[in-house]
């Protein structure tokens, strides 16, 4: 499930940050990226809730996978062949179906520039 | 946040230092042994050691000498002494070093040996240290400064946070007249395009253009497969993906600067601005080429912890990975991790970072200074004869 809208942030303690209420784990550059980076290590089931920086507004996904910190989480379904988007530009091409929620990264997508 | 200025060395060329060493530098690996030696007699000396320099030719030989003439005269540097194994490259060196108007020696190992060499190298370090314990530092402004820009050992946490706080940092700079280097020439694939259209004058962006296609031909010729090299297994670990990924959380450092020029490795920007200069993305050789630049620190955003120094300039590192933060952070000047958090703006932590990088031009040691990371790699463009 991906909720798009206004939200607040607001420091909640050392160490947390908050979207409106809930902790910030997810960050995306913009609103057309196929995925964001987690800024906390999520967990399968959990709730992924980021923020797109370009235009403040939350995004939400279930995470599938395990996610550590830095690694990138799929906002959208991404098909095989398509290109994935980051910073709104592609960064490379999805080499299988990429799930809402699944891990992104070298399993799933490759370059294309260089191989 | 403190005045924008710091007291520098006012070096005769008109460059300002923000360090001052006596440098002993060899032509060819085989003269460390005479520099290593000095360095531990005479105190305030800095042996730049590497271990090229023997049957280089064409244009490698002529990149090494003018990493080596232009280390020299980095103005950090307030006097060099050149040692060879013979006079002809060492005077070549030193001639070059000398145009500069610091002081500047060589001596010849060749037919008087080692022993004797360091006896005259160490008389003559000691004379240099005490002409450069008498130079004063004066006011210099951040308008002054020749600051270099490397994101190293990244991760997406470059992009979101470390970069762009580098990048607003690059903005002000460059906004107040300083002059920023910065490079990582095949890392650019994937944002190649926007970097290009960021260089106005026409005959630089051809000569960008250029230095790229140069660069990464060279590349796609050895027919290897670049995942684990480029993205490199930090970066892959970090969370990179691919190289198009890398490269636009590295343009975030040059903020959204105009580019003023572009230059071949270790030439010397002809001005103020944000220069682009050719570079390997690997952090020593980067850096090292940055300081042959005339840059006189260096800002290294890092993501997994890259543990980077460089004996010619200050390397000040910062990062915004909080796990990094955490279990390495002696390695660190800066943890912007609250602002990948969302505690704080982009801009407040360039505030931090601004008034870091004028404190440590004003004599603040960085942790890569404490530490003694002194990683100098001279970028070599083919194999010797």
């Amino acid at each position: 499930m991906i909720v798009r809208g206004e939200v607040t942030i607001r420091l909640k303690a050392v160490g947390r940050s908050e979207v409106n209420g809930l902790d910030l784990n997810l960050l995306l550059h913009a609103p057309e990226d196929d995925a964001g980076v987690a800024i906390a290590e999520i967990r399968a089931g959990e709730k992924a809730r980021g923020l797109i920086l370009s235009d403040r507004s939350a995004v939400e996904v279930d995470a599938v996978d395990d996610i550590p910190l830095g690694h990138k989480i799929a906002v959208k379904a991404v098909s095989r062949g398509d290109r994935l988007l980051l910073y709104g530009h592609p960064v490379g091409v999805a080499t299988r179906t990429i799930k809402p929620g699944e891990h992104v990264h070298t399993h799933n997508v490759k370059s294309l520039r260089w191989s | 946040m403190s005045m924008r200025t710091f007291k520098g060395y006012h070096r005769p060329d008109g460059t300002i230092g923000v360090r001052n060493h006596v440098l002993l530098l060899p032509v060819e690996g085989i003269a460390n042994r005479v520099a290593e030696n000095v360095a531990h007699m005479i105190k305030g000396t800095l042996d730049l050691r590497h271990p090229y320099g023997d049957l280089q030719f064409g244009q490698d030989l002529e990149l090494l000498f003018r990493i080596l003439i232009g280390a020299g005269s980095n103005p950090n540097v307030a006097a060099a002494i050149v040692i060879g194994m013979e006079p002809v490259w060492a005077d070549r060196i030193a001639s070059g070093i000398a145009e500069t108007g610091k002081p500047v020696a060589r001596f010849a190992i060749g037919h008087v040996g080692d022993l004797a060499t360091i006896e005259h190298v160490a008389r003559k370090a000691q004379e240099f240290v005490y002409g450069a314990s008498e130079l004063k530092t004066q006011d210099a402004g951040l308008g002054d400064l020749v600051f270099a820009v490397k994101c190293s050992e990244s991760d997406p946490t470059n992009g979101l946070a470390a970069n762009p706080i580098v990048g607003n940092v690059v903005e002000r700079a460059v906004a107040s007249g300083a002059t920023v280097l910065f490079g990582e020439t095949s890392e650019l694939t994937g944002a190649e395009d926007l970097v290009a259209s960021r260089i106005k004058d026409h005959a630089e962006r051809e000569k960008f253009w250029r230095l790229y296609h140069e660069y990464v031909d060279f590349i796609a010729g050895q027919h290897a497969d670049l995942l684990g090299s480029q993205p490199s297994q930090p970066n892959i670990h970090g969370g990179l993906t691919t190289i198009e990924e890398k490269a636009f959380g590295n343009i975030a450092k040059i903020g959204q600067v105009e580019i003023t020029g572009v230059l071949d490795s270790a030439v010397r920007p002809k001005g103020k601005g944000l220069w682009f200069m050719n570079t390997s993305g690997a952090a020593a050789e980067a850096l090292s080429l940055f300081a042959a630049g005339g840059a006189v620190i260096s800002v290294v955003p890092t993501g997994q912890g890259n543990i980077i120094g460089n004996p010619l300039m200050p390397v000040i590192k910062l990062t915004a990975n909080p796990d990094t933060a955490r279990t390495m952070p002696e390695h660190f000047d800066l943890d912007v991790s609250p602002a990948l958090r969302q505690e704080i703006s982009i801009a407040q932590a360039g505030d931090q970072l601004l008034d870091l990088l004028l404190r440590v031009a004003g004599g603040r040691v960085t942790a890569s200074e404490v530490l003694n990371h002194n990683e100098f790699v001279p970028f070599k463009l083919f194999r010797s004869a």
